[in-house]
């Protein structure tokens, strides 16, 4: 399976990673962009089976890449994982059309559970 | 509401709630020793800010530190061991994620207050705000593990 994490954070970046291969994911193949719009051209070459993207981002926001991979048509699962936790952001997420959204700081448990409420 | 009814002193309350909770599940760290200062901003500290802005608000929320506890941070947030190399940049990464996190978590407990609220993009400062008669601050010195900082909650007028 091929996992695509979207997050201006290296750090984050990596924080999901290491929590990914906790969470029993190990062997899978990560990607990694730094923004929505460098996220929306690796997806239109190859879609990955899940992304996983924050919220607030330079360039293109995760809602933002969201809508655009929704209005492309392309098939892709997609899960936020955010510091956002409001009920406004979280019914956005969900009526946007992703499958969960994570509050961070998270752990590989719920990294688990999440993942596989997606498919 | 705008942070004139919140009032500094109850967001920083806030704000102080939010990091206890962010630092026990993302260092694994208890805040202690939390005292109220004088406002008046900690100099040569560096430390990572982000902006919180709400209807005719705009404020900041950060934290700052010493060089060596932002990298205590930041290692303790992307669990390395202090061997590991950790360059200047990673550490503004992390100590910027970290407040983002928490500035997150700040955002929830206040959204009712304070609503609508948007969050910025979190920014690393190597070096001191200067007060200006724009400004207003709230500050609390405290220590995340044993690493002694900041939290302050800045507003424009």
């Amino acid at each position: 399976m091929r996992l695509l994490i979207v997050d201006d954070s290296k750090a984050m970046r990596s924080i999901v990673m290491r929590a990914l291969r906790q969470a029993g994911y190990e062997g899978h193949t990560f990607e990694e962009a730094s923004n929505g719009a460098e996220a929306l051209e690796l997806i239109r070459r190859s879609p990955p089976d899940l992304v996983l993207s924050d919220w607030n981002m330079p360039e293109m926001n995760g809602p933002a890449l969201l809508e655009a991979i929704r209005q492309e048509g392309l098939q892709v699962r997609f899960g936020f994982i955010t510091s956002e936790s409001t009920a406004e952001i979280r019914e956005q997420a969900l009526a946007g059309g992703a499958s969960f959204l994570l509050t961070k700081p998270f752990t590989p448990d719920s990294l688990r559970s999440a993942l596989a409420g997606a498919f | 509401m705008s942070t004139e009814r919140i009032g500094l002193d109850r967001l920083l309350e806030t704000a102080v709630a939010s990091l206890q909770n962010v630092a026990a599940s993302a260092l694994s760290k208890e805040v202690s020793a939390v005292e109220r200062r004088p406002a008046r901003l900690p100099r040569d500290m560096p430390g990572a800010y982000v902006p919180l802005l709400a209807k005719g608000d705009n404020l900041q929320v950060g934290i700052a530190s010493s060089l060596d506890g932002c990298c205590s941070i930041a290692r303790s947030l992307l669990m390395m061991g202090p061997d590991e190399d950790l360059s200047a940049s990673d550490v503004a990464d992390a100590v910027g994620e970290f407040i983002n996190i928490l500035a997150g978590e700040l955002k929830t407990r206040i959204a009712k207050d304070l609503s609508p609220i948007t969050l910025g993009l979190p920014l690393f400062l190597n070096g001191a705000i200067e007060p200006t008669e724009a400004l207003d601050f709230a500050i609390a010195d405290l220590r995340i593990g044993e690493t002694a900082a900041s939290l302050l909650i800045v507003h424009q007028k």
